[in-house]
C-alpha cells in the first residue's frame, strides 16, 4: 500500500471509529503502544543476519518474502537489560514514514499484549522525564485502569541515529 | 465524439524525442545531398509538427513549421545543403527538445535562443515562406500541399438510402472536400432504379471521390464525420508512394559479403553449414571468389582461401541473416545490404493512369522551378513522400539514415512497458530461483537418507526445475537489455559539435553498437562516455597541423567499440592522436604531491596517474576538459556499477580506454565466504586469487599482519574479523586470504573459509534500511537467509588506513629495485 493511500485509510478510520486503534507489547514489563495501521504483520522470532559494525541494537538484517528488513532490539535501544529470545519473543514488523520513503522494519518486544481504541481526548501529551527513552518518540500516555500504556512514535523512534537515512551522495541509486 | 486526449501525450512526446533523435543522427550523415536522408529527416519533423498541433503544443508547432519548410525547400532542392544549414537545423533540433520540455512541465524554455533561431530560420528561407511561417498548421499543410502535390486520396463514399432525409447534402461535402485540395467527382449510378420506381427522397447514388491533397485522413474523415453513421465511407491512398508502399521499407533479400579469415576452418567453422542456415531463410543464390585462392605449392589445407557473396531471397530481418554468422563475426568481414525490390525491378509497376493525375497536380500547383527535381525524385525514389500517411510516421520504421539493414531490424515489433514491472518480474524470478535454490538443496539431502525410484525422480524433476528457472531468469534479464546505440547515437552530434569548437576535423567509427546492455548499466554510462569521448577529442587528438607534421591524415579517428566478453560488456574509446605522454603525467603528478620523485613507475602505473583525484595535463583549462575533475569522477562511476575502465597508449600512436561494466547490476556471480559466524559475498569479477598463505609471508606493521608478500610486491592486508568487530581467532597458523582488486590496487582479505561460488541477485539495503559502507547490498541464500554482498571499493576506504597501503607501496617499490639490481647484475 502506497503511503498516501495507507493515509486515507487511515483518516477513514478514524472518522468511523471515532479514535485510533493500538497495538500494545510488553517490554519488561511495561506496555507500550503503536498505531496498528503502522503495523504490517506479526513473526516469531528467527534468527537474523549481523550487520557489522552496528549498534548492538540493531539486530541485523532479515528476509521478509524476499525484501530484507533491519530488525531493532527495542530493549536494548531503550538501553534495558537484554534477555534471551524464547518462544514468546515476537518480532512486529512496522511500516515507518522515513519522508521521501516508506520502509518496512522490524522491532523485536518480549510480547504482544493487547489492542485498544482510544479517542484522541484520553491521550496525554507526554510529561518531561529523563531516561533512556527520549519524549521526542512518544506521541502520548493513556491509562488504562491500573495500567499506564506509552504510546509510540513509530517515525520519530525509527528515522533515528543509526537508522536515520543518510543523506543521498547522489552518485549511486 | 471527444477523446481525452491528455492520455497519448506522453507517448507522443516519447515518439516526438525518438524523432529528434533520428533527425540529430540523420542531419549529421547529411553532409552529401541524400535525398532518402533528408525525406527522413523531413517525416521526423512532419510528425512532430503534427502531434505538437494536435496536442495544442502550438509553440513546438509553430517553430517546428518553420524547421519543416527550411526542410522542404532542402529537399526540392530550392537550398542546397551546407554545413552552416545544418549546424542552424542541429540548433534547431535543440531548440524543439527545449519547448518539449518545456511543454512537459519542464523548465521554461530559452525563449532568446529560440527567438534567434527562428530569425536565423527565417532568413535562410526565402521571404515568400516567411510569411506563411505565421500562418496556422492547417493551413500551411495545404500550401505544402501545394508545394509538392504529390498525395492523392482515393474516398467510396455509399450513404445509405435515407442520408437525405436527415438533412445531409452530399454536394456540400464535396464542397469542403475540394477546399483541401483538387477533387475529382466521379458518380456511380449504376443502384439508380427505373424512373417509375424512383422515391425522391431515397439517395441512389454513389461517389468515387479521388483528392489531390496534403491532407491527412483524419481532415478527410471529419468532413463527413456527420454522416458517418448513415455511410460507407473508405479512404485509401494513392499516390506513387501507396502503389508501392511496403517495398521501400520491406527488404526482398539480403546480399551478404562472406569474407572469412584465413584461420576461420581452424576454429571448426564450417561456412557450408552457415550457407545451409541460410537456405532455410530463403533461397539462396552462392557466388564463391577464388581470387585469393594460392597456388598449389604454397597451398595450406587448414587455410581458407575462399570467400563468398551470397544472394538471399527472403524477407527475414537483418538480425537473422545475421545470426547465422554469429559465430564467425570476429573471424571474418562480413557485410550484409539489403536487396530492395525497387532496386531489383527496374521500373515501378506502376499503373500509368495512377502516376498521370500525381503529375497533374505537379503540373498545375508546383511552382515551375520545382517542377524537374520534383519529377525527378518521384522517377527514382519509389516512396519519396511518406509524410502524408495517415498514421503519424513511426520514427523507428523511418531511419533510413542509417545502413539499410537496420531498417529491418528496427521494424521487428515491439511493445512500451513500464520498467517497474520489468522490475517486479524480476524480482519475482528472483524469489522462484532462490526458492529452487532451496528445493535443490532438500532434494539433495533426501538422497542422502533415502534411495529409491522416487528420490530419484524427484532429483531429477528438480535438476529440471533448475534448468528451466535459470533460463527464465536469463530470459527475463533479457527483457532488460537494450543495445548500446541508445547511448552511441549522441555521440555523434558529440563528435560533431566539440571537433567544430576546437577546429580538429574528427572522424567517429561505431562498431558493435547492437551490443546489448542492461538498461540501468546504460543510463549511467552516458556521462563517463561523453567525458571519455571529449578527452580523446580534447587530449587524445591533435591539431590537424600537427598531424599533418606527424605524417597521420589530417582527419583524425575515434573508434568506439562495443562487445561482450564474458560476463561484461566490453566498451573501446580508441583515438589514434598523441597518446598519452607518461613525462608529462608524471611531472604533473609530481606537481600536486600524487607521487614522489624516488618512485619508479612503469609506463602503465604512470598512466593510471590520470585517473588520480585533481588531475589534468592540458596545458590550459579549456571549456571541455582539463578542469581536474574529470578521470577520477569517470573511474568512480564506472567502479560504482561494478566496472572498470583502464588505458592503453602508445606514444605518437593513439590511446585506448576500455571500459567495461557487468551487463546487468540485478545479478552478480559471488564468491561465498564465511567470517566468523556469518556468509558473506564477494563478487567473483572483484578476486584476483584465493590463497593460503603461513605466517612468514605475512610481515607486520606495529604487531598486527597487515601486509602479505605475495609474488612480486606486498599486499596490504584487511582482517574482516577485525574490520567487522567480530572476535578474533587467535589459535590460526594459517590464513585463507582472498586478494581482491579495485582501481589498480589489490588489496588482500583474510576470510575464516571460502564456500560455493553462486550466482547471487542483488537486493537494495536501501530499500527498508540504508547504505552501509562496504557493503553493496545483499542477497537471500538457498535457506532463505541474507547474506551481505562486500563492496570492495567500500572495504578498501574503510579497511586501508594510510599507513599501510603506504608502507606496501614502498616495500613493493624497494622489491621492484632490487629486482631490477638482479636483472643488471644478472
Amino acid at each position: 500500500m502506497s503511503d498516501s493511500e495507507w493515509k486515507d485509510q487511515a483518516e477513514m478510520y478514524e472518522q468511523k471509529a471515532d479514535g485510533q486503534q493500538f497495538l500494545s507489547f510488553l517490554l519488561d514489563d511495561e506496555e507500550y503502544g503503536v498505531d496498528i495501521l503502522r503495523v504490517q504483520e506479526l513473526r516469531g522470532w528467527t534468527p537474523v543476519t549481523h550487520v557489522p559494525d552496528m549498534p548492538s541494537y540493531l539486530k541485523g538484517v532479515l528476509n521478509l518474502r524476499g525484501a530484507i528488513i533491519p530488525v531493532v532490539d527495542l530493549r536494548e535501544r531503550f538501553g534495558l537489560a537484554s534477555v534471551e529470545y524464547g518462544p514468546t519473543t515476537v518480532v512486529i514488523v512496522i511500516k515507518v514514514d522515513s519522508g521521501t520513503c516508506e520502509r518496512v522494519m522490524g522491532i523485536i518486544v518480549d510480547a504482544v499484549a493487547e489492542t485498544y481504541t482510544l479517542s484522541a481526548d484520553e491521550i496525554q501529551p507526554p510529561p518531561q522525564m529523563g531516561g533512556a527513552i527520549n519524549t521526542e518518540y512518544i506521541l502520548g500516555l493513556v491509562a488504562q485502569g491500573e495500567k499506564m500504556i506509552v504510546l509510540m512514535d513509530i517515525d520519530e523512534l525509527m528515522n533515528s541515529d543509526e537508522l536515520a537515512i543518510e543523506p543521498s551522495t547522489g552518485t549511486d541509486g | 465524439m471527444s477523446i481525452d486526449l491528455s492520455q497519448f501525450i506522453a507517448t507522443f512526446l516519447e515518439e516526438s524525442y525518438e524523432g529528434l533523435e533520428i533527425m540529430e543522427s540523420s542531419l549529421l550523415t547529411l553532409d552529401s545531398a541524400d535525398e532518402e536522408t533528408i525525406n527522413t529527416i523531413f517525416r521526423a519533423a512532419h510528425s512532430i509538427k503534427g502531434g505538437a498541433g494536435t496536442f495544442g503544443f502550438s509553440e513546438v508547432a509553430d517553430f517546428t513549421h518553420i524547421v519543416e519548410t527550411l526542410l522542404d525547400e532542402l529537399r526540392s532542392g530550392v537550398q542546397q545543403t551546407t554545413p552552416e544549414l545544418i549546424n542552424l537545423l542541429l540548433e534547431s533540433v535543440d531548440c524543439i527538445k527545449m519547448l518539449l520540455e518545456a511543454a512537459q512541465d519542464g523548465p521554461e524554455a530559452d525563449q532568446d535562443q529560440i527567438n534567434q533561431v527562428t530569425r536565423r530560420l527565417n532568413s535562410a528561407l526565402g521571404s515568400e515562406t516567411e510569411a506563411s511561417s505565421t500562418e496556422t498548421v492547417t493551413t500551411s499543410q495545404n500550401e505544402v500541399s501545394a508545394d509538392t502535390g504529390k498525395q492523392a486520396w482515393e474516398i467510396d463514399f455509399v450513404p445509405d438510402a435515407g442520408l437525405l432525409r436527415s438533412g445531409h447534402e452530399p454536394a456540400f461535402m464535396f464542397e469542403a472536400l475540394a477546399d483541401l485540395g483538387e477533387l475529382d467527382v466521379t458518380a456511380i449510378t449504376k443502384p439508380v432504379p427505373k424512373i417509375t420506381k424512383i422515391q425522391p427522397e431515397e439517395l441512389y447514388l454513389s461517389w468515387r471521390l479521388t483528392l489531390f491533397s496534403d491532407c491527412t485522413e483524419d481532415d478527410i474523415r471529419e468532413i463527413f464525420e456527420w454522416v458517418e453513421d448513415e455511410c460507407k465511407l473508405i479512404v485509401t491512398q494513392t499516390t506513387l508512394a501507396s502503389e508501392i508502399p511496403v517495398t521501400s521499407a520491406v527488404t526482398q533479400g539480403w546480399r551478404v559479403q562472406f569474407k572469412p579469415h584465413m584461420s576461420l576452418l581452424e576454429t571448426g567453422n564450417e561456412p557450408s553449414f552457415m550457407f545451409e542456415a541460410l537456405a532455410e531463410l530463403g533461397d539462396v543464390e552462392i557466388g564463391c571468389d577464388i581470387e585469393s585462392l594460392s597456388d598449389f605449392d604454397a597451398f595450406d589445407p587448414e587455410k581458407l582461401y575462399l570467400s563468398w557473396t551470397l544472394r538471399l531471397q527472403s524477407e527475414c530481418l537483418f538480425d537473422e541473416v545475421q545470426e547465422v554468422f554469429e559465430w564467425v563475426e570476429d573471424e571474418c568481414d562480413l557485410e550484409i545490404t539489403a536487396i530492395e525490390k525497387a532496386a531489383e525491378i527496374s521500373a515501378p509497376e506502376t499503373k500509368p493512369e495512377k502516376l498521370a493525375p500525381a503529375s497533374n497536380a505537379e503540373e498545375t500547383s508546383a511552382p515551375a522551378t520545382q517542377n524537374e527535381s520534383v519529377q525527378a525524385s518521384s522517377a527514382s525514389t519509389p516512396a519519396p513522400d511518406q509524410k502524408t500517411k495517415p498514421e503519424p510516421v513511426k520514427p523507428a520504421a523511418s531511419s533510413p539514415a542509417k545502413a539499410t539493414p537496420k531498417k529491418a531490424a528496427a521494424e521487428s515489433s515491439s511493445i512500451r512497458v513500464d520498467t517497474d514491472k520489468i522490475d517486479a518480474l524480476i524480482n519475482r524470478v528472483g524469489e522462484l530461483v532462490i526458492t529452487q535454490a532451496m528445493l535443490g538443496q532438500v532434494g539433495e539431502e533426501l538422497a542422502e537418507i533415502a534411495a529409491g525410484s522416487e528420490v530419484e525422480r524427484l532429483q531429477a524433476g528438480l535438476e529440471q526445475l533448475e534448468r528451466n528457472t535459470r533460463d527464465l531468469q536469463e530470459d527475463v534479464m533479457r527483457v532488460r537489455m537494450l543495445p548500446i546505440s541508445f547511448v552511441f547515437n549522441r555521440f555523434p552530434r558529440l563528435v560533431h559539435d566539440v571537433s567544430g569548437k576546437l577546429g580538429k576535423k574528427v572522424e567517429l567509427v561505431i562498431t558493435g553498437e547492437q551490443t546489448e546492455i542492461d538498461k540501468t548499466v546504460m543510463e549511467k554510462i552516458g556521462d563517463p562516455m561523453v567525458h571519455l569521448i571529449r578527452n580523446s577529442l580534447d587530449h587524445g587528438l591533435e591539431s590537424p597541423e600537427e598531424r599533418v607534421a606527424a605524417g597521420k591524415p589530417e582527419m583524425g579517428r575515434v573508434e568506439l567499440d562495443a562487445y561482450h566478453q564474458g560476463g561484461f560488456i566490453i566498451i573501446d574509446i580508441t583515438d589514434d592522436g598523441r597518446g598519452l605522454n607518461t613525462e608529462k603525467i608524471f611531472q604533473k603528478a609530481l606537481e600536486n604531491g600524487l607521487v614522489t620523485a624516488d618512485q619508479q613507475l612503469t609506463d602503465n602505473e604512470i598512466n593510471e596517474l590520470i585517473f588520480k583525484p585533481g588531475f589534468s595535463t592540458a596545458d590550459a583549462v579549456s571549456d571541455l576538459s582539463g578542469r581536474g575533475v574529470g578521470m577520477d569522477v569517470v573511474r568512480r562511476n564506472i567502479e560504482s556499477l561494478g566496472g572498470h575502465v583502464r588505458v592503453k597508449s602508445e606514444p605518437g600512436h593513439g590511446s585506448t580506454f576500455s571500459v567495461s561494466l557487468p551487463l546487468t547490476l540485478a545479478i552478480l556471480d559471488g564468491q561465498l565466504i564465511r567470517v566468523h559466524e556469518e556468509t558473506y559475498i564477494i563478487p567473483l569479477v572483484s578476486i584476483v586469487e584465493t590463497i593460503l598463505a603461513d605466517q612468514e609471508a605475512m610481515s607486520s606493521i606495529a604487531g598486527e599482519n597487515k601486509l602479505l608478500h605475495f609474488r612480486d610486491e606486498y599486499i596490504p592486508l584487511i582482517n574482516l574479523r577485525s574490520l567487522f568487530k567480530l572476535p578474533l581467532d587467535e589459535n590460526q597458523e594459517n590464513s585463507l586470504i582472498a586478494i581482491v582488486e579495485n582501481g589498480g590496487q589489490k588489496v588482500g582479505l583474510i576470510v575464516d573459509e571460502l564456500h560455493g561460488q553462486q550466482q547471487v541477485v542483488i537486493k537494495s539495503l536501501e530499500v527498508n534500511f540504508k547504505r552501509i559502507e562496504g557493503f553493496a547490498g545483499a542477497t537471500i541464500l538457498g535457506d532463505g537467509s541474507v547474506a551481505l554482498i562486500l563492496d570492495i571499493a567500500g572495504l578498501m576506504q574503510r579497511g586501508l588506513d594510510h599507513e599501510t597501503a603506504s608502507t606496501a607501496k614502498k616495500r613493493s617499490g624497494q622489491l621492484r629495485d632490487e629486482d631490477n639490481q638482479q636483472g643488471a647484475v644478472a
